[in-house]
């Protein structure tokens, strides 16, 4: 395996440039956390923050910094991304951190996504360089902009097809002063889904709603949790507000939901969104990440719940689903109640385990990214990421 | 591809057009006869005209892929029309083209109140879109100050944001899914009701296209849970620092405003005298600032904004309790195009830059407005880095209105040398196509054109605008 780390992005233009005349496919990788490459290209030497004014609330970093250096930095000024970016190391068995790059090229969003948008919604520029080796800046430095075609979203949530990603810029906001999770016992996936809907449209302002079935409560090993399944509900806000908050919540809840406070709330989240509950360590069977329409989340994780031991994690308010069982059975069970759900679609956490099953690509679709991948990269030298790199069609 | 000129079109092409267009929407969905055509001519920036071809109003996504399929095969380009509320000349019929209005596609097809979405057609009022899912418990949160006039399609057009978001963002957070024609009538659904996509993000680069993409027949809208609670609060300063450093403070305090506005010491003066909004007189600027969310959230967020507004010095602290009294403090802001209207002719910038660097904008504004001789106000969006200023000048004197317009450039240009964006919400259309080359190098540009080609290979689609016409024309 060859795997180049250009340190800056001239070098990397370079080596992009000298591919495309010698027709060598590159591999693009963040850090490679997702790495099972042969013949990579690679940010992770591009790292550094290159601008932060925490008044701007705006931070510029080259692709390859660790995400966590991110975070620590943001966290000393008391800001955050907003989407809680995930760390899927433990699920993946990987080593490496995930980089700020790659969160931006996956668009991998946490437990806050449906209210406080995706990585994608906070991201606001890019530098990359693309199949000609030519660098190209997208986007700009502050939160609104609308001048020019903007490319930004477009290469970033592309899996590394159609750029190499060199610097990313995020908006940034101020982080929460306190946090409360509520958690209830003993609901069916439907029921909770349901509940959250209903306490939104009612104001309750949730920042994390998550159903665990009972495999996946007792994984994430907080004494909190108890046996049986359990509705986790999250509030954040100033200080000052968060009791009331989270008393009229309980209220609104009944008797045997609990409270958790700060540092624990903190954790619980931080498992939910890194997919803990269902991870095994590198070897084990596969874990399907399910995107789904949130009014059909509850009986798709309700029927998957019933295979046996397997652990499922609803997040997203009811439209993301991760799911693991022991015996391997989950990726036909997946397959099959995909099919029959408008919209939803599933991926396979690693490349070994398939790929992406998704009923809606249409030959349109398929013609346009084919276009597009030959007007950024037209000698088509950047292979995909990895499998997890969604692929429409072919692969139901 | 070269597009022929009004002139070299033979009349017989044209009779052809249109006969095609008509058995496609009727007559009642179709314009040609030059008076009618003449309301269709310009938008709302009003400083240039042309008249289209003709001009179809369809009802349905099919109709639009049978009128895309018959242009494309002629030849004929293509420019879309919303409400015409846009102030960039985005909707003006360049290049002969043929306007299609949405007008007639106002239906709101399905609304899910589990999901939070609810699907429009391209033409739907924006407000019209809350006032149907609002009972329910959901809104749809991008506001535009034309927000009663304009269109789903033209907010997602232009990437249409408002006052509100800082707190909820701008149309392409807010936007599920699209259905869209393409150049040559083809039906593309892109985007659907999960959180995220298994393919390309190609809404994200859908919003804010200017239409040149293709055509946005439908739209599935991600809504915002009703806030029971709203607070506002009116704070005036002495000092115009004092007041940049407190609109900081409050965002750094961990309160997310809705939204955080700065006014001017001219701007509020004038907002006053024109609407009676009882602004403080004397204060160098004013901030405006809401919050909302449940009972307890809005009541602390309002301690810390009030407590935050004095050790800052304000000089006035007014607090608003209900939606009704919020309105009130609103009153004199929301006026601003009629306050400034009345005073003579403006040119309203949209500019943008980093937070830290307002009061350096600030400055560089009122260098410029003295260096141009030109009389100005300005306002803020102080969460998200929106400057406008409103340059004011006499249309009846042609030198004049060129001093403001070249004043309003310089400025746009003092923009982004600080960091910022030419364009942060009226997008660029034709009044600023020459300026793109401001904030992106000829291969940035090259490489938008080449994704615009992607979508539509002849640049048939809303031509002439956007990019500037050599970037276009090397193509």
């Amino acid at each position: 395996m060859s795997l180049c780390s250009p340190t800056c992005e001239h070098e990397a233009a370079t080596i992009i440039g000298n591919a495309a005349d010698r027709g060598v496919r590159l591999r693009l990788l963040g850090g490679g956390s997702r790495a099972t490459a042969t013949r990579g290209l690679s940010a992770r030497a591009l790292t550094g923050i290159t601008r932060y004014h925490p008044e701007d609330r705006v931070i510029t970093a080259r692709a390859g910094t660790p995400l966590p250096d991110v975070t620590a930095a943001l966290a000393d000024h008391g800001q955050q991304l907003s989407f809680e970016p995930p760390d899927h190391r433990r699920l993946l068995g990987a080593v490496r951190p995930p980089t700020i790059g790659g969160v931006a090229a996956t668009n991998l969003s946490g437990p806050r996504r449906p209210f406080a948008g995706a990585a994608r919604d906070s991201l606001i520029g890019l530098r990359f360089i693309n199949g000609r080796g030519e660098l190209i800046q997208t986007g700009a430095g502050v939160t609104k902009n609308v001048a020019g075609l903007d490319l930004t979203k477009l290469v970033a949530g592309a899996w590394g097809r159609l750029g190499f990603i060199t610097e990313v810029t995020f908006r940034v906001f101020t982080a929460a002063q306190a946090e409360v999770t509520i958690a209830v016992p003993g609901q069916a996936p439907i029921a909770a889904i349901e509940l959250f809907a209903r306490l939104l449209a009612s104001g309750t302002r949730l920042t994390g709603a998550a159903w665990l079935s009972p495999t996946a409560a007792h994984r994430t090993t907080h004494e909190y949790i108890g046996g049986g399944p359990v509705t986790l509900l999250r509030l954040e806000g100033l200080a000052a507000a968060i009791d009331d908050m989270a008393s009229h919540l309980r209220d609104q809840l009944g008797g045997s939901a609990r409270r958790l406070d700060g540092p624990p709330s903190r954790r619980l989240w931080q498992a939910v969104g890194n997919a803990e509950p269902v991870a095994n360590g590198a070897t084990a069977t596969p874990v399907w990440r399910i995107s789904t329409p949130v009014d059909a989340g509850g009986s798709v994780a309700a029927d998957l719940s019933r295979l046996r031991d397997a652990a499922v994690v609803v997040d997203w308010r009811g439209g993301l689903i991760w799911i693991r069982s022991p015996d391997g059975a989950e990726t036909d069970a997946v397959r099959r109640r995909i099919a029959t759900v408008p919209g939803a679609f599933a991926r396979p956490m690693r490349e070994s385990d398939g790929a992406t099953i998704s009923p809606r690509a249409t030959a349109a679709h398929r013609a346009l990214a084919d276009r597009l991948k030959r007007a950024l990269d037209p000698h088509d030298i950047f292979e995909p990421a990895v499998a997890l790199a969604p692929q429409r069609a072919e692969s139901r | 591809m070269k597009l022929p000129s009004v002139a070299r079109r033979k009349t017989t092409t044209k009779e052809r057009v249109a006969a095609a267009l008509a058995r496609i929407v009727g007559s009642d969905g179709l314009i040609t006869t030059p008076r009618r055509l003449k309301v269709y001519e310009t938008d709302g920036y009003h400083a240039q005209a042309s008249t289209p071809l003709a001009v179809v109003l369809p009802t349905t996504t099919a109709q639009v892929q049978a009128v895309m399929h018959c242009c494309a095969a002629e030849g004929v380009a293509v420019a879309p029309r919303g409400s015409g509320t846009g102030l960039t000349g985005g909707a003006i019929p360049l290049h002969d083209a043929v306007l299609i209005g949405t007008a007639k596609m106002r239906g709101i097809l399905d609304f899910n109140a589990t999901n939070g979405l609810v699907r429009v057609q391209a033409g739907v009022r924006n407000e019209a879109v809350s006032r149907h899912t609002r009972p329910h418990g959901w809104f749809y949160a991008p506001d535009p100050s034309s927000r009663r006039a304009c269109t789903i399609g033209g907010n997602i057009a232009t990437n249409s944001g408002g006052a509100a978001c800082l707190k909820y963002g701008v149309t392409v957070n807010n936007v599920a899914g699209l259905t869209m024609v393409m150049r040559d009538g083809e039906l593309l659904e892109v985007g659907g009701a999960t959180y995220d996509d298994d393919g390309l993000d190609l809404a994200g680069v859908i919003c804010g296209s200017e239409g040149q993409l293709g055509l946005v027949t439908e739209a599935l809208l991600r809504l915002t849970p009703v806030p029971p609670h709203v607070r506002a609060a009116l704070l005036g300063f002495a000092r115009q620092d004092d007041a940049l450093a407190c609109a900081s403070a409050i965002l750094a305090a961990g309160v997310l405003p809705v939204a955080l506005e700065y006014m001017d010491r001219t701007a509020a003066r004038r907002c006053d005298d024109f609407s009676h909004s009882d602004y403080p007189s004397g204060a160098a600027a004013l901030l405006i600032v809401e919050v909302d969310g449940a009972a307890a959230e809005v009541e602390a967020e309002a301690t810390v904004i009030t407590g935050v507004a004095r050790s800052q010095d304000a000089m006035t602290v007014r607090v608003a309790d209900d939606l009704d009294a919020a309105a009130r403090l609103w009153q004199g802001r929301n006026a601003i195009y009629g306050a400034m209207g009345r005073l003579n002719n403006y040119y309203a910038l949209d500019c943008a830059v980093p937070l830290r660097q307002f009061g350096t904008a600030l400055a560089m504004i009122t260098d410029h407005a003295a260096r141009f001789c030109v009389d100005h106000a300005t306002v803020l969006h102080a969460g998200d880095g929106t400057v406008h200023s409103f340059l004011l000048y006499d249309a009846n004197n042609p030198d004049d209105e060129s001093r403001a317009h070249r004043c309003g450039d310089a400025i746009r240009a003092g923009c982004v040398a600080l960091g910022g964006a030419l364009t942060s919400e009226y997008g660029v259309g034709l009044e600023k196509r020459d300026l793109l080359d401001l904030q992106y190098r000829p291969q940035d540009l090259a490489q938008q054109l080449a994704v615009r080609q992607a979508f539509a290979p002849d640049l048939g689609l809303n031509p002439g605008k956007v990019f500037p016409p050599a970037v276009e024309a090397a193509e």
